[in-house]
């Protein structure tokens, strides 16, 4: 695990390095990059901590001992995800993050990430989820045409993301309204 | 400049008037721009305030999304206040905008973040207002609102202000000016009036004029009283003019009165003088008839007596002929002429000593000396003074007699001086009295009318004279024959 990490980090401060001068040449009055760009992952990580924090639950008034987001399928975050969350509380809970395959685990959740690998069978994923309360959030393309809630999409090499209202309003999923102005689309009730 | 002491009345009372409401309206304009200033900017910091801080909260979300053109949407909104030139969104602690709104490309190039952490307060500039909020997520401030606002507006509106009160202030110094010109006539009005009767009575001292002037107040009363002053000098001038007349009236009278008898008693005692003379003849008559038809009869004791009668006789004659030259040299009218003193003094000195040959007096008579007077009465003058001069130093051993002119404290005046027998200068006020005389008869005979007479033609002249001299040391008569000039 430290290796890992430790490689990780190498990769990192080479980009960084390689980075510098660009990051000069294009803002010349910019501060030097103190950080490096973060990795799409980084910021889908980020974006799911955000996402949980304007979205209310049925069941706030009755919480469980942690905070579930159950990422379904193959990993793409790996301890990207850890990190995002680490120190973190969603609900006032520490937030528990489970890795499986198991869709009937994924229904306990609060949060589902549904990974690539799902892509062949997601409506039957969404379907098990159904009633559940789980906020669904995942990255394959049009994943909230799909019956997803949260769909992520690249716009401009940025992350962005789209909204299936329906989806969210049946699973009694209240969504900020200052997160739903900033959707690149949001399917609306009867769309 | 003038100092306000030498204003005159009118324009002190104007002055004390505008200078008084200008201080206050200025004094009021000065708090009220202060005041509307310090409003202003309250209210523009305040109403920012609340702008920035919904910004702020409509920026959590595009902060954490990384949304800028969000960000920059919520940043349009400022676009209704017009005083706003540029505002700007950062991440905290960063100096690149995540999202901006400028109203022009100036002050798009003058933002930048202003470093540190996030913080929320209001920065005035000499031009401009920067609105600082914090934007807050989880507990955390994430980034940093900045919202830029000119104070244009401000000074344009200090500006416009002034403008105003420079106007009031205008348009007020007219009306003050105008209303205290009005105003200081109640005031300045009668006292004008009385200065300027006042100067007319100090000018022309005439003290029936009188100052107009009506009204209950202090001036009322001044008017008033001042008028009072000048019908009480009025007053006494009258009756000082009338005690005047009266005097003079009375003045006159004693003065007719004193010549009407001065001049009875000339006549009384030149009646006298000539009635004495008819029984004295007669005793002179008879008395030498006596003497020479008589004589043998007489022993000689009886012609002693007789010889002493007879001397007597003479003497009274004497006397009586000097009384009637008195009283004649009083009513003799003064003819006066240019006459050559230097050559009657010669005339007098030649017949004295043709009288007295066997003395000889050493007589000098400045030359050219001249006067404006009554010839026969100047030659009584000098005969008299010449005369004593001449007798008083028979017992001198160089008898010397001067006549001239000279200057003394007074003024110019003719003098006779002598070495002989002098006097003392306590009995100088005897000199001129009748019948006074300062030596024995058997020294020096006389008859002590002679330098009455003198006296008497010299004040006709309107001249003056005096006397000084020492015992044993020779005397000098001083005289003048001309009123002392003015």
């Amino acid at each position: 695990m430290l290796a890992f990490n430790g490689s990780k980090m190498y990769i990192r401060i080479v980009a960084a390095l390689s980075l510098l001068p660009l990051a000069f040449a294009f803002a010349p009055t910019a501060l030097p990059a103190t950080a490096p760009l973060p990795t799409d992952y980084e910021v889908k990580a980020a974006f799911l901590y955000n996402f949980a924090k304007f979205v209310r639950w049925p069941d706030d008034d009755a919480p469980g001992p942690t905070f579930v987001l159950a990422i379904v399928g193959d990993d793409p975050f790996g301890e990207v995800i850890d990190r995002a969350f680490h120190g973190k509380t969603v609900l006032g809970r520490r937030v528990e993050i489970r890795r499986t395959r198991s869709v009937r685990e994924a229904a306990a959740a609060q949060m589902a990430f549904i990974g690539e690998s799902e892509r062949g069978h997601l409506p039957q994923v969404l379907a098990a989820l159904k009633g559940a309360s789980v906020l669904t959030v995942g990255d394959m393309d049009r994943f909230a045409d799909g019956g997803g809630m949260v769909g992520f999409r690249l716009k401009d090499s940025t992350v962005r993301f789209e909204l299936n209202l329906r989806e969210l309003r049946q699973a009694r999923l209240q969504m900020s309204s200052q997160i739903i102005r900033l959707a690149q689309r949001v399917i609306e009730d009867g769309a | 400049m003038r100092g306000f002491a030498g204003l005159t009345l009118r324009r002190k009372l104007t002055s004390i008037s505008v200078l008084s409401s200008m201080t206050a309206l200025v004094s009021a304009s000065i708090v009220f721009l202060v005041y509307d200033a310090s409003t202003f900017r309250e209210r523009m910091a305040s109403r920012l305030e609340t702008e920035a801080q919904i910004i702020g909260f409509n920026t959590v979300t595009p902060l954490l999304f990384n949304d800028s053109e969000a960000a920059g949407t919520t940043l349009g909104g400022l676009q209704a206040e017009k005083a706003v030139t540029a505002a700007g969104i950062f991440r905290a602690g960063e100096e690149r905008p995540f999202a901006v709104y400028a109203r022009d490309p100036a002050s798009r190039a003058a933002l930048r973040g202003p470093g540190g952490p996030p913080r929320s307060t209001a920065l005035f500039e000499s031009d401009q207002l920067t609105v600082l909020q914090a934007v807050q997520f989880d507990g955390k401030a994430i980034g940093q609102v900045v919202v830029r606002a000119s104070l244009g507006e401000l000074r344009a509106r200090q500006r416009r202000y002034a403008g105003i009160v420079l106007g009031v202030l205008a348009a007020s110094f007219l009306l003050a000016v105008g209303l205290s010109r009005v105003a200081e006539r109640t005031i300045s009005g009668p006292i004008l009036e009385l200065a300027a009767v006042a100067g007319e009575v100090s000018t022309r001292k005439d003290y029936s004029v009188r100052a107009r002037g009506q009204g209950k107040d202090e001036l009322g009363t001044l008017v008033t009283t001042f008028n009072q002053m000048l019908d009480e000098i009025q007053a006494r001038n009258r009756e000082l003019e009338q005690a005047r007349g009266d005097l003079e009236r009375r003045v006159e009278a004693r003065t007719r009165d004193l010549a009407a008898a001065n001049k009875e008693l000339e006549a009384f005692s030149y009646s006298v003088s000539h009635d004495l003379r008819a029984p004295l003849r007669a005793i002179d008559g008879f008395s030498k008839v006596l003497l020479s038809n008589y004589a043998k009869t007489l022993d000689d004791r009886g012609r002693h007596y007789l010889d002493r009668v007879r001397a007597a006789t003479q003497r009274m004659s004497e006397l009586i002929d000097d009384l009637l030259g008195l009283a004649r040299v009083g009513r003799k009218e003064l003819a006066r002429k240019e006459v050559d003193v230097s050559a009657l003094a010669a005339r007098v000195a030649a017949e004295l000593a043709r009288r007295d040959a066997e003395r000889a007096v050493r007589v000098e008579i400045a030359p050219g000396l001249s006067a404006h007077a009554d010839p026969q009465l100047l030659t009584i003058v000098l005969e008299n003074l010449m005369g004593n001069a001449w007798k008083f130093t028979g017992k001198a051993a160089a008898a010397r007699i001067e006549v001239g002119r000279e200057v003394n404290g007074t003024g110019e005046a003719f003098y006779v001086r002598d070495n002989g027998a002098g006097f003392d200068m306590a009995y100088a006020d005897k000199l001129f009295g009748a019948f006074q005389r300062l030596h024995l008869e058997s020294d020096f005979e006389g008859t002590g009318i002679g330098l009455v007479t003198v006296q008497r033609i010299v004040t006709r002249h309107g001249g003056r004279i005096w006397a000084e001299g020492a015992v044993g040391k020779g005397a000098t008569f001083h005289f003048t024959l001309e009123p002392k000039e003015q």
